[in-house]
């Protein structure tokens, strides 16, 4: 005989529960008892209901087919009252008893109703169930008066939604501002300001006296004697955990149910969850944690798992339309807490993060509420942030995609428990993978209860398309550090990570390979603007002593010759340095410049030094040569100063790291002796203009590079070329060409984020190059003179 | 019989950067990881390339020239039939010290 589970109570948490049951073990014979005649619905839903923006019914969890189909035997409207837990079984209204093996109770929490005068009249009632709200909706005629008492979050989604149904609405508060349990004094001011302008009157600091009217409300009574006339009274003073069953059953109770780490009440068989009970003396309040427990205790349970109870971090948000809250952990700052505080009070804008030793203990957001999700990771990750500003979104730009930066295991949708990495599988599934919000919704129920995180389900659609493209997910950065790279660079950025060997640490194996540590060198190059620790250990041999390591391990050397162009003077000293250091060959290379080749190890740093240039990075995954033609200064057919340019633009860029080497050209007529459409980024003079191209190849493939635009003069050049190549070293896959880079992405959308993009990301662009190149130093003066030992031949004796 | 010979200081040696010595007309890569030092033949029986140049992932070290996988306690190499020698290290008051 299949074993018998009686649960009761059909709410949120008790349908959660039997869902995950059935998914562990379908062979449970259950029988659910809830108060409502209703199947279960979504109650957070209902404020959206209440103010019209769903209809109600939209907020069924799970019609009686779902129940029938799973063979579960559903008592709805039918309360039970009373437990005999020597005997195993529960009495229902009717009197009838029904035996169990195992008992689930999850009878929720009820509302809080002060005890003042005449909260018995017709038209006071709380704000609870789908019939109370029917009520109300049915009583709020338009220009009608309506009273919320309470200004927590229920209380101000009553309000609005009032508001909208065409009420004329006040809230009374108890305290000195609204929302006091999860908000601190200035962002309650700021946003019973904000109500205010949407047409709500707040009263605070008030209290009632009493309700006055004839059988039905028809005006409140401050303690200060003041009147306010009411047709409707809500009350939304808080929820109590609905506790007088299990009190009467003669289980352990407190201010709720008392369970253990396994959710075990103190009787045998007897479990319960969600807001009536007590665990470890808290109560709960927010639907997430209750989904937390609802999926525990139908593993305790389906598989006899002994697996702890331990409650997370969760955050609250209001669910009214244009004015986002999103709040968690602490609002005020204890003693050894410090806060970083950015208010606009004209813009309605109020961001705080409360920290302790650089861990995130508590966070407000109004108003702007983007970075939400990477707030409620580090609040519940519990990770060190350095970087507390861009952590608020300051220096973001406006347009990034937050949702794109969210680790893969960042909770999206916090009501129904989905990460980001269930989403992204759900769109990013080989067959019909789901295109619309509307598809992530029924494929992953994110999004189908409060709704808050709608705006992120639409972020992570845009950011999957927009790397479509790719026909892949979001590839991960290496075996040894299985995180994608846009969670990689989060979390660099977020966590202040600055080194390799970090990296390494908190986002991979520890060890890395001789692939992915030379990437992640790159990436924190690039994403830090150059702000970086660079470990030699994790660097190729060529990165590490700057040159370029041959078959016979000797190493070539490549003087920076910007645009090909040279001098007597430093031919001369390439002339004397070969023959000092009895160098193999003296080569012309194909980016036009000279290549010393067969020199020792040891070698380098004098030679360096009797050269008196620069490098010319021929070694590394950077900027290489800016190749060009004698243009308008010589040629007959000239019809630009292509040299200029080029010597401007390779001393714009040199000494920058890129994803990989990028070859550059600049001609100075469409002849194209410079062969600028076959370079990484050339640039081509035509009459009167300059046309960029980038995305060109002829190595391992030859491919003809996209015009990326035309402008009309050089110092427009500059700025173009500056803004496509920092695109392209902060979003490049390392290892990976600007011709393969500008096809991956298209050359559309390459252009929409660089020539095309708005003013304020162009700005990011070119500060970020601009403050990279700033760290930049010509590595065969510093790197000598920092690390000698890195040329040294064999050890101290 | 194998005999002790100084090498040099051990605080020359960087940690995950390897270093050649000659000993005895012997080219030999030293490389410090953690608290260990590993001492094997200086060069790939690939092709040649200097094992000390190579980057040091864990206990293996990746020749610069073709990215064989050499490893430094058994000195074997990751798909190639020949491996490399191995030498005992010992490091005493600072200084390396290879038995050879």
């Amino acid at each position: 005989m299949n074993r018998r589970l009686i649960l009761v109570g059909n709410g949120m948490g008790g349908i959660r529960f039997l869902e995950r049951l059935f998914e562990a073990d379908p062979t449970w014979a259950v029988t659910v008892f809830g108060d409502e005649p209703h199947p279960a619905y979504d109650r957070v839903a209902l404020s959206k209901v209440l103010a019209g923006s769903v209809g109600a019914e939209t907020v069924v969890i799970r019609g009686h087919d779902w129940y029938d189909e799973k063979g579960i035997r559903l008592e709805a409207g039918c309360p039970i009252v009373a437990i005999n837990t020597e005997e195993r079984w529960v009495e229902d209204a009717f009197g009838r008893q029904h035996e169990y093996d195992s008992l689930v109770l999850a009878t929720g929490s009820l509302p809080f109703m002060p005890p003042i005068p005449g909260a018995n009249l017709d038209g006071v009632l709380p704000f609870r169930t789908l019939d109370e709200v029917d009520n109300m909706i049915t009583r709020a005629e338009a220009g009608s008066k309506a009273v919320v008492i309470g200004g927590g979050l229920l209380g101000l989604e009553c309000a609005y939604g009032l508001t909208r149904r065409g009420m004329d609405v006040t809230v009374l508060h108890l305290t000195e501002h609204l929302m006091d349990r999860q908000l601190d004094l200035a962002a309650g001011t700021l946003l019973r300001d904000e109500l205010q302008r949407m047409g709500m009157r707040v009263m605070l600091p008030v209290s009632t006296k009493r309700f006055e009217g004839d059988g039905r409300v028809e005006r409140v009574v401050l303690t200060d004697g003041e009147v306010i006339p009411a047709d409707l009274v809500v009350i939304c003073a808080g929820i109590r955990p609905n506790i007088s069953l299990a009190r009467d059953a003669g289980l352990s109770v407190a201010k709720g149910i008392v369970v253990d780490d396994c959710l075990h009440t103190s009787a045998p068989h007897v479990y319960a969850l969600g807001e009536c009970i007590e665990h470890k003396g808290l109560t709960f309040g927010l639907v997430e944690p209750v989904y937390d427990q609802a999926a525990l205790l139908a593993k305790i349970i389906g598989h006899q798992e002994l697996v702890a109870y331990e409650p997370k971090f969760s955050a609250t948000t209001l669910k009214v339309a244009g004015l986002d809250v999103f709040a968690g952990g602490r609002s005020v700052p204890e003693i050894g807490d410090h806060e970083v505080v950015i208010r606009d009070d004209a813009g309605f804008i109020y961001k705080k993060l409360v920290l302790r030793n650089d861990v995130v203990v508590g966070a407000t957001l109004l108003g702007d509420v983007r970075s939400a999700p990477l707030v409620g990771a580090a609040l519940s990750g519990g990770t060190i942030v350095k970087d507390r500003l861009r952590l608020l979104g300051i220096g973001i730009a406006s347009e990034s995609n937050p949702a794109a930066e969210l680790p893969d295991l960042a909770v999206v949708c916090g009501c129904n428990g989905v990460t980001k990495a269930t989403i992204m599988e759900a769109i990013q599934r080989p067959e019909e993978g789901c295109t619309s919000r509307a598809c992530v919704a029924k494929c992953t129920r994110a999004s189908t209860s409060c709704g808050s995180c709608a705006n992120i389900v639409d972020g992570l659609l845009a950011y999957a398309g927009q790397t479509a493209s790719t026909a892949s997910p979001a590839p991960v950065v290496c075996t040894c550090v299985p995180v994608a790279r846009e969670e990689l660079r989060w979390r660099i950025l977020g966590e202040d990570i600055r080194t390799v060997s970090q990296v390494l640490k908190t986002a991979g194996d520890g060890v890395g390979c001789h692939r992915c540590r030379p990437a992640i060198n790159y990436y924190l190059d690039a994403w830090w603007c150059g702000d970086y620790q660079e470990q030699p250990a994790s660097r190729h041999v060529n990165d590490r002593v700057h040159a370029n390591v041959q078959k016979d391990g000797t190493f070539s050397v490549v003087p920076r010759m910007r645009g090909g162009i040279t001098t007597p003077d430093d031919l001369r000293r390439i002339a004397d340095v070969a023959d000092k250091y009895k160098v193999g060959m003296v080569k012309l290379t194909g980016g036009q410049r000279i290549d010393l080749l067969g020199v020792k190890k040891a070698d380098l740093p004098l030679m360096w030094a009797d050269l008196g240039m620069i490098s010319g990075h021929a070694y590394t995954k950077a900027i290489r040569t800016v190749k060009s033609c004698v243009g308008t200064e010589w040629c007959r057919f000239g019809v630009g100063d292509s040299t200029s340019l080029a010597v401007a633009m390779e001393e714009m860029l040199e000494g920058l790291y890129c994803p990989h080497k990028v070859k550059l050209g600049v001609t100075g007529c469409p002849r194209n002796c410079a062969e600028v459409t076959i370079k990484d980024l050339g640039v081509m003079a035509i009459v009167g203009a300059w046309e960029i191209y980038v995305g060109g190849a002829a190595g391992m493939s030859v491919r003809k590079a996209d015009l990326l635009c035309t402008v009309e003069t050089p110092t427009q050049v500059l700025e173009e070329v500056a803004i496509a190549i920092q695109r392209y070293r902060e979003e490049g896959i390392y290892l990976e060409r600007m011709y393969h880079y500008v096809p991956r992405v298209g050359i559309d959308a390459f252009k929409a984020s660089t020539v095309e993009a708005s003013e304020v990301v162009r700005a990011g662009l070119l500060d970020r190059f601009r403050r990279s190149k700033a760290r930049v130093s010509d590595p065969w003066q510093a790197v000598p003179a920092r690390e000698p030992w890195r040329f040294e031949p064999g050890l101290t004796a | 019989m194998a005999t002790l010979h100084r090498a040099g200081l051990l605080s020359s040696l960087h940690e995950g950067v390897g270093q050649v010595v000659e000993i005895d007309g012997k080219e030999i890569a030293l490389f410090r990881t953690g608290d260990r030092v590993f001492a094997i033949g200086a060069r790939c029986p690939h092709a040649g390339g200097f094992l000390a140049d190579g980057m040091v992932c864990g206990d293996v070290v990746v020749c610069p020239l073709h990215v064989r996988r050499v490893h430094l306690k058994t000195g074997e190499v990751e798909d190639w039939e020949v491996g490399v020698k191995t030498y005992s290290v010992v490091v005493r008051e600072g200084e390396i010290l290879l038995e050879l």
